[in-house]
């Protein structure tokens, strides 16, 4: 069969040219692939194999082409002797490639293995960051809720140093008070005998009502030792707390002007009866609710507020005004018996530990938030058996 | 005692081999048909190292990857590549079953042994193996400036 051989010698020679070309290219990109990030072993792998590659093209492709003209040009002789050298190097080259490219399997593997590594060195770090971001923030909300601590539990303890206090000025009180209510029951059975025995009104009998209304005034202020010290007893039954709020506001109306005040009433209507001694509890709100009036002074605004907690079964009551407020250097001493902010003949400063006296009495408890020149608020906690 | 057994067997066997030469067998020859048979081997390993090649682009899932599926194919077209050379070296040089003999300037006549003119035509058309393994390396080159273009676009960052 007889065939043209321009097809073979083109294509051997062209193609040979073309691998050469090709495999060169090749390398150029994979050197360059692998620039992008001289560590990752794919690239590395990629630019091996490119490599042998073109080692294979040249060696067989030079062979090829040095064949074709050394036939071409009749020296066939000279290629039978070059031939065995240019094989041996194409078998080498071919041999090379083959090898390379079955590395392929354990570079993926190391190459898998490093991504991991990487990966987690990566998830490692930016906890690290984010920890050393987070540090100060945390170190921060720590110290607030340190300091929230310290403040409750400052507050605890000055809550139970007041009620120390007040107790013990409360059994003082007590003993004082009965001790001088005797003398001053003696002194005014006396006094009023004397005054029967005096026929006229004489000079006489004018010192002596004088000395029982300061006998009287003095047996008001034992009572009131005595209601604060709660060593009176007291009856107690259901009552309305609104109901009683609202007698007070007229009571205090009737005697006093209280045309300069607004009165706000904030009532819960979920609020049950309270088990309650209502002439008692009538007069924590009248000591309260005059306080307020003269905090306010010239006018402002009387809050009445009542809330229920079925949850706790407990009653909170706020009696709240705008007026001058407590300095909080007097906070921990208003309960005290006898102290008092007014002037000289304008309170015996016994109205709030008589109300102090009450509420504990009836098992609650009694709270006061005020800033000076905003006004204060009264918190009563009452239980709702 | 031991020490002394060691060289008197060893300069007993030396007087032996002295006494009874024979033929120089240390150093094997490599004559004859060996550089076709090492050749013809190294073509199978290639043709084999392909196959595992494109198998193992297949298992691990690396296809998606861009430019990777170029790569796939340079190594299927290698691989077409080895059998046809390693067909062509047979016919020329193992089975002697072809006989070329050149008949004018650009012109050859092609001769099998069996008087069979598919295995001459066969043998004309394997020889253009060039047609082959240049596409082959087209589609490296393809598959790798796909993988370039993409790390710079950084589609695919540098994980692949």
């Amino acid at each position: 069969m007889t065939l043209s051989y321009l097809p073979i010698f083109v294509v051997d020679v062209v193609g040979s040219l073309a691998m050469i070309i090709l495999g060169l290219l090749c390398l150029r990109l994979a050197l360059n692939i692998r620039s992008h990030d001289k560590g990752n072993a794919i690239w590395i792998y990629l630019a091996w194999v490119c490599s042998g590659l073109v080692i294979f093209a040249v060696s067989r492709s030079t062979g090829h082409i040095v064949k074709q003209l050394l036939i071409l040009d009749g020296f066939d002789e000279v290629w039978v002797a070059i031939q065995p050298y240019s094989g041996a190097v194409n078998t080498m080259a071919l041999i090379l490639v083959a090898s390379i490219t079955l590395f392929f399997r354990q570079i993926w593997k190391i190459y898998k293995q490093i991504l991991k590594d990487k990966r987690a060195l990566q998830l490692a770090h930016e906890e690290l960051m984010s920890l050393n971001q987070n540090l100060e923030a945390r170190v921060e909300e720590r110290t607030r809720d340190l300091a929230a601590e310290s403040a409750q539990r400052m507050s605890l303890e000055k809550h139970m140093a007041q009620t120390e206090k007040l107790a013990a000025i409360g059994e003082l009180s007590a003993g004082v008070a009965h001790e001088i209510n005797n003398p001053l029951g003696v002194i005014l059975g006396y006094c009023q005998l004397l005054i029967r025995a005096e026929t006229t009104d004489s000079e006489r009998k004018d010192d002596l009502k004088t000395i029982e209304k300061h006998v009287k005034h003095c047996q008001q202020i034992v009572a009131d030792l005595l209601s604060f010290s709660r060593s009176a007893g007291t009856e107690k039954a259901p009552c309305d707390v609104h109901q009683i709020l609202d007698d007070v506001i007229e009571f205090i109306s009737k005697h006093t002007d209280l045309s300069h005040m607004d009165v706000v009433r904030k009532y819960d209507q979920s609020l049950p009866q309270l088990h309650l001694n209502r002439e008692k509890i009538k007069q924590v709100f009248i000591n309260l609710v005059m306080n307020a009036r003269y905090a306010m002074g010239m006018g402002g605004v009387l809050t009445l507020e009542t809330q229920y907690s079925e949850a706790d079964r407990r009653a909170v009551i706020r009696i709240a005004d705008n007026g001058s407020g407590i300095a909080e250097s007097d906070i921990t001493r208003i309960f005290d018996p006898f102290f008092t902010t007014k002037p000289t003949g304008q309170g015996t400063g016994l109205g709030l530990s008589v109300t102090y006296g009450i509420i504990k009495d009836h098992a609650g408890d009694i709270h006061v938030d005020s800033r000076l020149g905003e006004g204060s608020t009264f918190t009563l906690f009452l239980p709702a058996h | 005692m031991k020490k002394y057994n060691v060289i008197l067997f060893s300069a007993l066997f030396c007087l032996i081999s002295a006494l009874v030469p024979g033929e120089l067998l240390a150093i094997q020859a490599h004559g004859g048909n060996e550089g076709i048979v090492v050749h013809q081997l190294g073509h199978i390993f290639f043709f084999v190292s392909m196959g595992a090649f494109v198998y193992w682009l297949r298992e691990g899932r690396i296809l998606g990857h861009a430019g990777w599926w170029y790569i796939m194919v340079f190594a299927l077209l290698m691989g077409v590549w080895n059998l046809d050379v390693l067909l062509m070296h047979y016919l020329d040089e193992q089975g002697h079953l072809i006989e070329v003999t050149k008949t004018g300037p650009w012109t050859v006549m092609i001769k099998s042994a069996t008087g069979s003119d598919m295995l001459s035509m066969v043998y004309y058309l394997g020889k253009l193996d060039h047609l082959l393994c240049v596409p082959a390396l087209f589609f490296l080159y393809l598959g790798l400036k796909r993988i370039k273009s993409s790390l710079e676009s950084g589609n695919s960052g540098k994980e692949i």
